[in-house]
């Protein structure tokens, strides 16, 4: 594909995810995921009553400081909190939605609309390959980041010296790494293919269209990256306004994540079925 | 069947984690910590601005803390120290913060009584929590004062004294206010009349400071309580004995890159009350020798010019000010004094056109300093005293300009009020009073807040009535001071010019 032809791909995949935006059931599989993200902000929020506060005192201790537990000086800490937490809820939740929207994206490309249980059975019974190749990516991008980490601090005091400039370059630097993997839901999904099969599928359709791909993960999520911007001044959030302005943040933030989603999930479907329809 | 696995794994950690977790009060400390925080909010609204104060909404803030101290008795904290010792005595703070905070709303709401009895309990209740204890301790002294119950008031000040350190955690920690307290009791009684019971205080003061140096020795709370031994001399004016108890100051301190300040005050009163001006240069040179790197050493040379002016030896005293001038280049401060100074010293020694130079000097080289203000109006003070009113009226002329330019370049800033304070004053040299009349009241319209309005409506007032003679406007002038600052030196001073204006004018 010449630079025209790519330009064009890029346009009409974010179109046909635009359009989308119009059936409000393409939403249901990231909204479902939201209330779980939303019920993990709830348990962290409180955290200190009984029984939670036995499970979650320690875990907060665990990945943040002992002046967490302490308020307002918690919600100081929160955006970290839930980052750190919500990994976790990554790894163990989110390819059942991702599959699912997935298959309901490419039902409405083609024309069938698929119903969301109907696309949550479907990515349910696809458990094992979906986990698996999730499971994959995630590890890959947790050792990049954990490396990037370590050579940062290691050539100097720049990453805790600028926060933010940290922030963008590891954002960047994230996407790298996440753009191959960018269609193994949909060779799991709708090519059937095993986990070694995804895997090779999504390996080469990145490779051969890696900017394209770059661009539709990226420039959506830029909505993210502004609101961890945002994260980063906490403190002063928390100190000039009140602690609920960052619940009321962190809301605000699990929405544009689902809208972030949404405009990714459904531009590499359609991308995804383009390429399977141009051989 | 792998992902089953994985999850009853999961499970079993959790319920690992949960089993071996304990809470230690944590969850409780927070839930107190944010009760206090929102009650700590509305009460903060309060304080910063008293205009709002109602004893509605005190009563609202009241309540808020009531709820902490309800929902956590302080029963339940004062336990043996164990797992959780540091949480419980955090949650202690918390309630003690709230019971002193619900005191002072009764004291604010004028209900002393209630406020008192709530101090009362908190330094029973809080005998293993020093910090609240001494801060009921010391607010109940204080309201005793405040409400005309003295003996009272000693006797609670005593009781501090007797049952709280004079520091915080260990005497590398002074605590200020219970060092304070002494000398405060002692010159309250000075204050208040009482010459004989202010000397046995002072005494008392002296004895109970002299012990704490004795036994913490070489600390910081051993420094702070002859600091405050030097401060009982200075409130009875025993200069000779604040000098010999500054000079043990100086060799308590420890040996640093700068001379301590108490070599400098021990200098100033040699010379200022003292009159020893040998002395004084003494410990000058002595800085000289012992901190040569020291910048605070341009205001140890500055004194010593200083000292050699009052001696009457200018050539040595301009020497020190050049010296200022030139080996501290960044001590602006310094160096506006010294060349000030030695622009006064040509002056004083009739060489008129070397110390108009210096003044010129002074205004072109320290902008912005007090001394660059005063030039253009003594120059034209000068020429004043000497009758020589066209050179007056060209000073004056000149001085107009240079504070008008000010004022204009910084409009709303401490800089244009000086500059229009001195308008005034040069238009006062050279009696055009309503032009000074005018400035002044100009000052007033557009910097009501600041500090040099109660001067400027006197000097306003005495324009208006002794070289105006509007007495009306005068009388309006110092019902205004009144009005704006009812307690202060100022209004008093008001207060016999009425008297004095009422009985004249029909």
């Amino acid at each position: 594909m010449d630079l025209v032809a790519r330009i064009n791909a890029l346009l009409w995949t974010w179109i046909q995810s635009m359009r989308s935006v119009k059936r409000i059931s393409l939403f249901f599989p990231f909204l479902l995921f939201a209330v779980l993200q939303v019920g993990l902000l709830l348990l962290l929020i409180f955290f200190y009553l009984p029984p939670i506060s036995s499970l979650l005192i320690p875990l907060i201790r665990l990945l943040s400081q002992e002046s967490a537990l302490h308020y307002p000086q918690f919600y100081f800490y929160l955006p970290g909190l839930f980052s750190k937490i919500n990994v976790w809820l990554n790894l163990l939740a989110s390819w059942l939605f991702v599959g699912a929207a997935t298959l309901m994206f490419a039902g409405k490309y083609r024309g069938r609309p698929v119903r969301t249980s109907r696309a949550l059975g479907q990515a349910f019974r696809r458990i094992i390959p979906l986990f698996a190749v999730g499971m994959v990516e995630w590890v890959v991008i947790r050792a990049v980041m954990q490396l990037f980490g370590y050579l940062t601090t290691s050539a100097g005091q720049w990453a805790t010296q600028s926060p933010r400039l940290f922030l963008l370059v590891g954002f960047f630097i994230n996407i790298v790494f996440i753009v191959p993997f960018a269609y193994t839901a949909a060779e799991v999904m709708l090519g059937k293919r095993s986990i070694g099969g995804a895997l090779r599928g999504s390996f080469a359709l990145a490779r051969r269209n890696y900017g394209l791909t770059y661009l539709l993960f990226a420039v959506p999520s830029l909505l993210t990256l502004a609101m961890n911007l945002i994260f980063q001044y906490a403190p002063v959030i928390v100190t000039r306004t009140s602690p609920g302005v960052m619940v009321l943040l962190m809301i605000i933030n699990i929405v544009v994540t689902v809208v972030v989603n949404f405009a990714i999930v459904g531009s590499l479907t359609a991308f995804y079925l383009r390429a399977a329809e141009q051989g | 069947m792998m992902t089953n696995r994985a999850f009853a794994w999961l499970l079993m950690g959790l319920v690992l984690v949960m089993s071996c977790a304990q809470d230690e009060g944590i969850g409780e400390r927070y839930r107190a910590e944010q009760l206090y925080y929102q009650a700590s909010s509305q009460y903060r609204t309060l304080q910063i601005d008293p205009g709002e104060f109602d004893a509605e909404r005190s009563r609202q803030v009241r309540t808020a803390f009531r709820r902490i101290i309800e929902e956590f008795p302080t029963s339940d904290f004062h336990q043996v120290p164990g797992d959780g010792a540091d949480v419980r005595s955090e949650l202690l703070t918390i309630t003690g913060m709230s019971r002193l905070n619900m005191a002072d709303l009764f004291f604010r709401e004028g209900r002393i009584d209630s406020a008192i009895s709530v101090y009362r309990q908190v330094v029973a209740e809080y005998q293993d929590l020093e910090s609240i204890g001494l801060r009921a301790q010391y607010s109940l002294a204080l309201i005793y004062q405040s409400s005309g119950r003295w003996p009272e008031a000693v006797s609670a000040f005593d009781t501090l004294l007797e049952n709280y350190p004079p520091f915080r955690e260990t005497p590398q920690q002074p605590d200020e206010t219970v060092l304070n307290i002494p000398g405060y009791v002692a010159a309250a009684y000075l204050s208040r009349g009482d010459s004989a019971k202010a000397e046995e205080y002072f005494q008392k003061a002296r004895t109970y400071l002299d012990d704490i140096t004795t036994r913490w020795p070489e600390t910081p709370t051993a420094q702070m309580a002859q600091n405050q031994i030097v401060n009982t001399h200075i409130r009875q004016q025993r200069w000779s004995a604040a000098v010999t108890a500054l000079e043990r100051l100086a060799a308590m301190l420890p040996i640093g890159d700068d001379p301590p300040d108490a070599l400098f005050m021990m200098a100033a009163l040699c010379s200022d009350r003292l009159g020893d001006l040998d002395r004084a240069m003494d410990i000058y040179e002595d800085m000289l020798r012992r901190y040569p790197d020291s910048d605070k050493l341009s205001q140890a040379i500055l004194a010593m010019g200083q000292l050699s002016f009052q001696r009457g030896d200018l050539d040595r005293a301009r020497q020190f000010f050049s010296r200022v001038i030139e080996e501290y280049p960044r001590e602006s401060e310094a160096g506006a004094t010294a060349q000030y100074a030695l622009a006064l010293s040509y002056e004083f020694e009739g060489d008129w056109d070397k110390a108009l130079n210096e003044f010129r000097w002074v205004v072109d080289n320290y902008p912005g300093s007090r001394e660059a203000f005063a030039a253009p109006n003594h120059i034209l003070e000068h020429y004043r005293q000497y009758g020589e009113e066209q050179l007056a009226q060209t000073a004056y002329q000149q001085a107009l300009r240079i504070y008008e330019d000010i004022v204009a370049k910084n409009p709303d800033t401490p800089r244009a009020l000086q500059g229009q304070w001195h308008i005034a004053q040069s238009h006062i040299l050279m009696t055009s009073w309503e032009q000074a009349a005018e400035a002044l009241e100009q000052l007033v319209q557009e910097y009501p807040r600041s500090q040099q309005v109660l001067p400027a409506l006197i000097s306003l007032g005495d324009i208006y009535e002794q070289h105006l003679k509007k007495a009306d406007r005068a009388l309006g002038v110092y019902q205004m001071i009144l009005q704006v600052a009812p307690n202060s030196p100022y209004a008093e001073m008001a207060g016999q010019q009425i008297d004095r204006l009422q009985k004249t004018v029909p």
